[in-house]
């Protein structure tokens, strides 16, 4: 607990983003559920956000902030598209389980 | 040298509880709410650094709409829960923290050892400049950042259209017996 406290904010917010980012790659990996697995996209690109808004802090630098608005904009369009597709999926199959996803399969 | 306040730590810990809730729970929608509380919390880190205008965005955008959406979605769909097992699932799991492990330690390696973002050189200087003023964010998306701003307007609109189209229902094709289309649509 001391060290947490020597570390510097920086640090502390790197690490932290670099922990959401692998927690968000092993439920996308280990997760069963398509829509899990779109949530856990989100965490991914929100570990990364921690990242480049603590970069961005440390050098003083704006340009980490509008690229944070620029991500936060694709990752609303990614979320409305995939989202969609579930449904279509859902419709079409009655799960959106992703081990039931196999038409593609040789 | 800025070190982490007792507040951040207490955040941090807060965000890393919610993301754990939402790769472990079992339950979709626990899973929503977990995303909606690690996105809000973020937000709260964010304005804790004095980024108070990409908190606000963040707690708008993020944890109002696209957490709500996913919420939204689940809630549709009336989800079950899955039985198929497949046999390699659980390697493709344990494969798969294996991966996140490895991503985590490469990159913890390679930023954070030596005597970077350690705070004693910070580029920034004693005196924080405010990177987040939306002033300047503003001024750098009309100039710097034109072509992304512009790109990013066509990809929402694109977003739009494609959802609009994906969620419309499938017609039956006209090319075929047209009685038997107007009858199918009588009985629906």
């Amino acid at each position: 607990m001391s060290t947490l406290f020597m570390m510097s904010t920086t640090q502390f917010h790197i690490v932290l983003g670099l922990i959401l980012f692998s927690l968000g790659v092993f439920g996308f990996l280990a997760r069963r559920s398509g829509i899990v697995a779109l949530m856990c996209l989100e965490l991914m690109l929100n570990g990364i956000n921690l990242c480049l808004v603590s970069f961005s802090q440390y050098h003083g630098n704006p340009d980490g902030s509008a690229m944070i608005l620029c991500i936060v904009l694709v990752a609303a369009a990614e979320a409305a598209i995939a989202l969609s597709l579930l449904v279509k999926i859902f419709r079409k199959l009655g799960t959106v389980s992703l081990d039931d996803l196999r038409a593609l399969k040789g | 040298m800025i070190t982490v306040s007792l507040l951040q730590i207490l955040l941090g810990i807060l965000v890393l509880t919610s993301a754990l809730g939402v790769v472990l729970s079992r339950n979709p929608i626990v899973s929503a709410m977990m995303l909606m509380s690690t996105l809000f919390l973020t937000g709260g880190l964010y304005i804790s650094l004095g980024l108070y205008f990409i908190g606000a965005v963040q707690i708008l955008i993020y944890a109002g709409a696209i957490a709500v959406l996913f919420i939204f979605i689940v809630m549709l769909l009336d989800m079950k829960t899955f039985k198929m097992v497949i046999p390699g699932r659980k390697i493709i799991g344990a494969l798969g923290l294996v991966a996140a492990a490895m991503i985590f330690a490469s990159f913890y390696q390679s930023i954070l050892s030596g005597q970077h973002f350690n705070g004693a050189t910070s580029l920034a200087g004693t005196e924080t400049v405010n990177a987040a003023d939306p002033k300047i964010i503003s001024l750098h998306f009309l100039s710097k950042y034109m072509i992304a701003f512009q790109m990013t307007g066509l990809l929402i609109l694109g977003a739009i259209m494609g959802a609009v189209v994906l969620g419309k229902p499938v017609k039956p094709k006209m090319a075929g017996n047209f009685a038997q289309n107007t009858t199918e649509e009588k009985a629906i």
